[in-house]
C-alpha cells in the first residue's frame, strides 16, 4: 500500500484549495460577515412566505415546502477544476436581497425558534447510493399508496412521507440544476476543459437521483446529499461504504489509484467550501464493520494520504485502531499525525463498541460506530441522538457547593453535598432539554429529507426529530470535571490531609482571586500539590468518583422519547468560553481563566510526562462517555514516530477513548500569535475538533499554549 | 540482598535513553569525578540540598521549620549552612516556590517497581525501564536487586554505565541486563586520570567481561571541548567498537552547559566553566572520526 502512499497531490488540488481557502466562509484572509451564509436563509423564508396555501396544510408540510423552495431556486456553482462539485452562492447580497432578507425576517417573526442541537446526524449513505433520490422516492410513493387513509390514525405518516417527497423533489431540481449548468460550461469552453466540463455533466446527470454507479458518482452523490443539508453530518464510515465503488472501477482499469486519490482529496477539500467557520464535517476510517470483520483498505489509505493532501480543519477524521488493525497503515496514521496536520485522531475502536453495548446498542451498531463530527459516538444510520445536550459547567456548580461549606463540613460531606447539587441541576437541565426535544417532536426543523436516511423512520412514517430513529439518546455534555476533580484534590490535601488552611480560609482566598497574600497559596497549589495527571493514587481515585457521580446522575433519567442519557466530557471550545464566567477555584485556577480542555487534566498540572497523564485520564474509563471525550497530547516536532506509536499502542490497552495530537513546539505557536501570516497553515487541535491556529481567538490561543508541552 | 538505596530521580517517558517508551532510574552516589559532571547532583551518595536563588523569594518559612537552625538571612539573602543539614526535607515541603529540592530520597526496591509499574503498559516490545546515575553500580546490591524484581516483571532493561564498577558485582549483575548504554569518556588514560580522578583500566576490564559473554552494548562518549576533543581520541573510540562485537553501536553526546546552574544551587565552585553548548556540527565531526574506523552505526544524540 506504500504506493498509494506515495501519491503527490496534484496541482489541480492545491489549486482548489487556495481558492476554498480564499473564498469560503471559513477563509482565514476574510473577514467572516454575516451575508456570506445567509443567502440560504433568505431563499428558505421566502419559500416559507410563498408557500402554497392548500398544500401547506400543516406547520411541518409549509418548511418542507420552504426546503423545496430553498433548494430549486439555490444558484449552481461550480468552479473551475472541480471534481466533486456543488457549494452554496456565497456572493455578498445586494443592497436589492439585504432589502428583501429583512423584509422576509420580518414577516416570518412567527415561525417557531429552532431548539435543541440538530444535525449531526450520520445517515445511512447505502440506501442513497443503491437506490438514489428516484429510488427513494419509489418507496415514499409505495408507502403513500399502502396508507389506509381512512383511518385518521395515519394522517402523520401521510404528512411525514409527503414533506420527504417535497423536499426530495427540491433536490432533485438542485442536481438537475448542477447537471445543467456543467453543460452550459462546457458548451462555452473548449479542449481538456470542455471534457472535463462534460464528465462532470455526466456525473451530476446520474447522481443523486439516479444510484451511483462509479467511485466518482459515488462521491457526488454523498457531497450533494450532504451540502444541501447545510449543516455539519458525519460521513460515517467512508472506506466501509464506498469500497464496493472504488474497488468495481480499480478493477475494471476505469480509473487508475492516481485518480482515485484525486477524488478523494476533492471529496474532502469539498467539505469546507460550504462550511461556516468553526465547524465540522466529521468521518470515521478502519475498525471493523457491522459483523465485527476488520475495515482496512486501499481506500483507508487514500483518506489518510488526503489528509497530507488537503492539510485543513476539516473533515474531523478518526482512525479506528483494533488489535487487527495492520502495523503498516498503523505506521502511516503515526507518519500523517506527526507531518503536523493534527490529524486523524485514534480511537479505541473495541473499547467504544464494549462501551456502547453496555448501553443497550446492538452489536452491528456497537461494531461500526462513527464520530458525529467532533467526537461524539453515534452508530451509523440509525441514530437521532442529540449530542452536547447541554454544555454543563460542573466546575460552576461545584464552586456553589463549596460556598455553602464550613469549618464544620467534612470532605464527605463536601463531595455529598456536591453530588446533590448536581443531581438538582442535572435534573433542571434535562427537563429543558426534554421541552425541546418536545418542541422538535411538534415544529421541529430538521430537513426530512435527512431523516429518510435514518432508520427506522421510513418504517415508523415519522422524523428523527418525532424521535422515529433507533436510537435516541441525550448526549449532555460535563465541562471542567477535572477542575472539579482537582479542586477536590487540593482540599482534601491542604485543608483535611495537611490542615495547611481551613475551610474558610479556602473560600476566602477564592473570593479575593488568589490576590495579594493569597498568591502564595495558588503558588503552592501549582508547585506542591500531587496533581491529577500525573497517575497519583489520590487525585485518580477522586477523579473516578466524581465522573462515576456523573454517569450515577444521569443513569437514572430518561428522555422525553423513552431513551438513555449518556453524559459526554469533552469541551469543543467551550471549555474556553465557560472559563470566562467561571469564578476561582481551589484548584488554583484564577477567575476567568479557561477550563480544563477536553477531557485532559487542568492545563500544566500533568508535567510528569504524556504516559503518566494518560493513565490517570484512563483511570476514570472514558469510554464510559459516549457522548465523546477528547484526549490532547502535545509532544515537540522532534518525538520521533516509534515514540509516538508506542504511546498509542500502551493508550489502546485501556479503556480510553480517543486519542489526539498536537505536535508542535511552544515556540513556533508564539512565534504564530506574533506573525499569524508565516502561519497560515498551523492546525491545532482544540477540543475534539481542529482549527487553524492564527484564526481562534486569543484566548484560546493562549489556553493551547498553557497546556503542557511533553519535551522530555 | 540490599531492599533499599538512595534515588535522585524517576523520568518517565524519557525519549532519550534507550529505544521505545522508557523510564529512567536515577541512582545517586558515583565513584568518578569528571570535572564538567552533567549531574553534579549525582555524584555524592548521601541526599543534598539544591537552592535556587532565582526562585527564593526571602519569605523564610524555611528557616521556621528548620530544627538544625542551617537557614538564615545574611546580607539580604538566604544563607545555607549545609553541614548542619539532616536531609529531613521539612524546607522544602513548605516552599511554595519550589526554590528548595531534596535531592537524594530513600527508596525501596518496591517502591520503585510501583512506580515503574504506573506507566509499563507503555513500554510494549522496546521500551522498558533505564537505571543510570551517577553510578547505578556504586549501589551494587541495591541494583541487582531492582535488576531482579525488573527481570521477574519482564521488563526490557539498559543500564547507562561508567563501567567503573567492582568486578565481582558487575559480572553478577550483568546477565540481567538487556542493554549497556556504556560511557567512554576518554581513551588516553593519562588524561582520563586527570578529568575523572581514575584510571580507566577497569572501565576497560569490564568492557572487556561484556565482550566476553556477548552483551549488547551501545558506547556513549561524551565530546567535551578542551578535554577530550581530539580527533585522535575518537579514532580511537571507531577502532574499539570495530574491534568488540558486543558494541552495537556508538553515540556521541555533545557538552551541554546545564550542570553548571546545578553546581550554583548545590553551592559548589565549578573546576569547569565551559558555557557554551558544543554544537551538532562540530559533535559530527569528531562522530566522523568514529566513522572512519568502523562500519558499525555512530550517531550524535541531541
Amino acid at each position: 500500500m506504500k504506493n498509494i502512499a506515495n501519491i503527490k497531490v496534484t496541482d489541480r488540488i492545491l489549486n482548489l484549495r487556495e481558492y476554498y481557502l480564499n473564498n469560503s466562509p471559513m477563509s482565514v484572509n476574510r473577514d467572516l460577515t454575516p451575508w456570506h451564509c445567509h443567502r440560504t436563509r433568505l431563499l428558505y423564508l421566502e419559500g416559507y412566505a410563498k408557500a402554497d396555501w392548500y398544500k401547506a396544510t400543516t406547520l411541518r408540510m409549509r418548511f418542507s415546502l420552504a426546503e423545496r423552495y430553498l433548494l430549486s431556486n439555490m444558484k449552481p456553482v461550480i468552479i473551475k477544476g472541480e471534481l466533486i462539485t456543488g457549494q452554496p452562492d456565497l456572493h455578498p447580497f445586494t443592497e436589492e436581497e439585504k432589502a428583501k432578507f429583512w423584509e422576509y425576517e420580518r414577516k416570518s417573526h412567527m415561525m417557531p425558534v429552532k431548539r435543541g442541537r440538530d444535525s449531526h446526524l450520520a445517515m445511512d449513505y447505502e440506501l442513497l447510493l443503491k437506490e438514489g433520490i428516484d429510488g427513494i422516492l419509489n418507496i415514499l410513493n409505495k408507502k403513500i399508496e399502502e396508507l389506509d387513509l381512512e383511518n385518521g390514525l395515519n394522517t402523520e405518516k401521510y404528512e411525514y412521507y409527503t414533506c420527504c417527497i417535497e423536499e426530495l423533489e427540491g433536490l432533485k431540481t438542485l442536481a438537475q440544476n448542477y447537471a445543467d449548468e456543467a453543460l452550459r460550461l462546457a458548451q462555452s469552453s473548449k479542449g481538456n476543459e470542455k471534457e472535463e466540463y462534460l464528465a462532470l455533466y455526466e456525473t451530476l446527470k446520474q447522481v443523486p437521483i439516479h444510484p451511483a454507479r462509479s467511485f466518482r458518482e459515488a462521491l457526488q452523490a454523498v457531497h450533494t446529499y450532504t451540502w444541501s443539508l447545510f449543516d455539519i453530518y458525519s460521513y460515517g464510515k467512508v472506506d466501509y461504504f464506498l469500497y464496493p465503488y472504488y474497488k468495481h472501477d480499480i478493477d475494471n482499469g476505469i480509473i487508475t489509484k492516481e485518480e482515485a486519490q484525486e477524488l478523494v482529496d476533492s471529496f474532502i477539500l469539498q467539505s469546507i467550501s460550504n462550511m461556516s467557520a468553526w465547524a465540522a464535517e466529521g468521518l470515521m476510517l478502519g475498525g471493523r464493520d457491522k459483523d465485527g470483520k476488520p475495515v482496512e483498505n486501499e481506500l483507508t489509505w487514500h483518506f489518510l494520504n488526503a489528509i497530507t493532501h488537503t492539510r485543513l480543519p476539516d473533515p474531523n477524521i478518526g482512525f479506528c485502531v483494533t488489535d487487527q488493525t495492520s502495523e503498516e497503515i498503523f505506521n502511516f496514521a503515526i507518519k500523517v499525525i506527526k507531518s503536523g496536520n493534527a490529524q486523524p485522531s485514534i480511537w479505541n475502536s473495541d473499547a467504544v463498541t464494549r462501551s456502547m453495548i453496555k448501553n443497550g446498542y446492538e452489536a452491528e451498531h456497537a461494531n461500526m460506530f462513527t464520530l458525529s463530527t467532533c467526537v461524539e459516538v453515534t452508530p451509523i444510520g440509525c441514530s437521532g441522538v442529540s449530542i452536547t445536550s447541554p454544555y454543563i459547567n460542573l466546575l460552576k456548580i461545584f464552586l456553589q457547593s463549596f460556598e455553602k461549606c464550613d469549618n464544620n463540613t467534612s470532605f464527605e460531606e463536601i463531595f455529598e453535598t456536591f453530588k446533590a447539587d448536581f443531581k438538582i441541576y442535572a435534573k433542571k437541565e434535562m427537563l429543558n432539554e426534554n421541552l425541546w426535544q418536545l418542541e422538535r417532536r411538534r415544529n421541529g426543523r430538521d430537513p426530512m429529507r435527512a431523516s429518510v436516511l435514518i432508520h427506522d423512520c421510513i418504517e415508523k412514517g415519522n422524523s428523527h426529530d418525532s424521535g422515529a430513529a433507533k436510537y435516541n439518546f441525550i448526549e449532555p455534555n460535563i465541562l471542567g470535571m477535572q477542575n472539579t476533580s482537582e479542586s477536590l484534590n487540593c482540599i482534601y490535601r491542604l485543608v483535611f490531609k495537611d490542615k495547611k488552611l481551613t475551610l474558610e480560609d479556602f473560600k476566602e482566598a477564592l473570593k479575593e482571586n488568589y490576590e495579594g497574600k493569597y498568591e502564595e497559596l495558588r503558588i503552592f497549589i501549582i508547585n506542591k500539590i500531587a496533581h491529577f495527571g500525573t497517575s497519583d493514587g489520590i487525585s485518580d481515585k477522586i477523579q473516578k468518583g466524581v465522573s462515576d457521580m456523573v454517569l450515577e446522575t444521569f443513569s437514572g433519567m430518561t428522555t422525553v422519547r423513552g431513551a438513555k442519557v449518556i453524559p459526554g466530557a469533552f469541551s469543543y471550545r467551550d471549555h474556553e468560553m465557560h472559563g470566562r464566567n467561571t469564578s476561582a477555584s481551589p484548584d488554583g485556577r484564577k477567575e476567568g481563566m479557561p477550563l480544563n480542555d477536553g477531557s485532559c487534566p487542568v492545563q500544566g498540572y500533568d508535567d510528569k510526562g504524556p504516559t503518566l497523564s494518560l493513565m490517570s485520564t484512563a483511570s476514570w474509563e472514558p469510554s464510559r462517555f459516549l457522548g465523546g471525550t477528547s484526549v490532547n497530547v502535545q509532544l515537540n516536532e522532534d518525538t520521533s514516530e516509534e515514540k509516538i506509536a508506542a504511546l498509542i499502542k500502551g493508550y489502546l490497552k485501556t479503556e480510553g477513548a480517543q486519542l489526539q495530537f498536537n505536535i508542535v513546539n511552544v515556540e513556533t505557536l508564539k512565534d504564530a500569535q506574533k506573525n499569524p501570516e508565516k502561519h497560515r497553515d498551523l492546525l491545532v487541535r482544540i477540543g475534539g475538533y481542529s482549527d487553524f491556529f492564527v484564526k481562534i481567538p486569543k484566548g484560546l490561543q493562549d489556553e493551547i499554549i498553557s497546556r503542557t508541552h511533553n519535551k522530555f | 540482598m540490599k531492599n533499599s538505596g538512595t534515588i535522585f530521580n524517576i523520568q518517565h517517558f524519557s525519549l532519550h535513553d534507550g529505544a521505545g517508551i522508557r523510564t529512567v532510574v536515577f541512582l545517586k552516589g558515583c565513584p568518578l569525578d569528571c570535572i564538567w559532571c552533567h549531574n553534579p547532583e549525582s555524584k555524592k551518595s548521601k541526599p543534598e540540598i539544591l537552592f535556587s536563588y532565582d526562585k527564593c523569594v526571602g519569605c523564610l518559612k524555611c528557616a521556621q521549620v528548620c530544627n538544625g537552625g542551617c537557614l538564615a538571612k545574611a546580607d539580604g539573602i538566604l544563607n545555607i549552612n549545609r553541614k548542619n543539614c539532616i536531609f529531613c526535607g521539612k524546607c522544602e515541603e513548605v516552599c511554595s516556590f519550589d526554590a528548595i529540592s531534596l535531592i537524594g530520597k530513600s527508596y525501596t526496591a518496591d517502591e520503585v517497581l510501583d512506580e515503574l509499574k504506573k506507566d509499563d503498559i507503555f513500554f510494549g516490545n522496546d521500551g522498558g525501564v533505564t537505571f543510570s546515575g551517577g553510578e547505578p553500580f556504586a549501589q551494587p546490591d541495591f541494583l541487582l536487586t531492582l535488576l531482579k524484581k525488573c527481570k521477574e516483571k519482564g521488563y526490557n532493561i539498559c543500564v547507562e554505565t561508567s563501567g567503573y564498577a567492582n568486578e565481582e558485582a558487575f559480572k553478577e549483575c550483568a546477565e540481567y541486563i538487556d542493554t549497556f548504554l556504556f560511557d567512554i569518556k576518554e581513551t588516553d588514560n593519562e588524561k582520563h586520570k586527570e578529568f575523572t580522578g581514575k584510571d580507566n583500566g577497569l572501565i576497560l576490564k569490564n568492557l572487556e567481561y561484556l565482550e566476553k559473554i556477548n552483551a549488547n552494548v551501545v558506547l556513549r562518549c561524551p565530546v567535551i571541548p578542551n578535554c577530550n576533543d581530539s580527533l585522535e581520541h575518537f579514532e580511537n573510540i571507531g577502532i574499539l567498537a570495530q574491534k568488540l562485537s558486543c558494541v552495537k553501536s556508538v553515540e556521541l553526546l555533545p557538552y551541554h552547559p546545564l550542570g553548571l546552574n546545578k553546581l550554583k544551587q548545590l553551592g559548589a565552585e565549578a573546576k569547569y566553566n565551559e558555557q557554551e553548548f558544543l554544537n551538532k556540527e562540530t559533535a559530527e565531526r569528531f562522530a566522523d572520526a568514529v566513522r572512519l574506523n568502523t562500519i558499525k552505526s555512530v550517531i550524535v544524540n541531541v
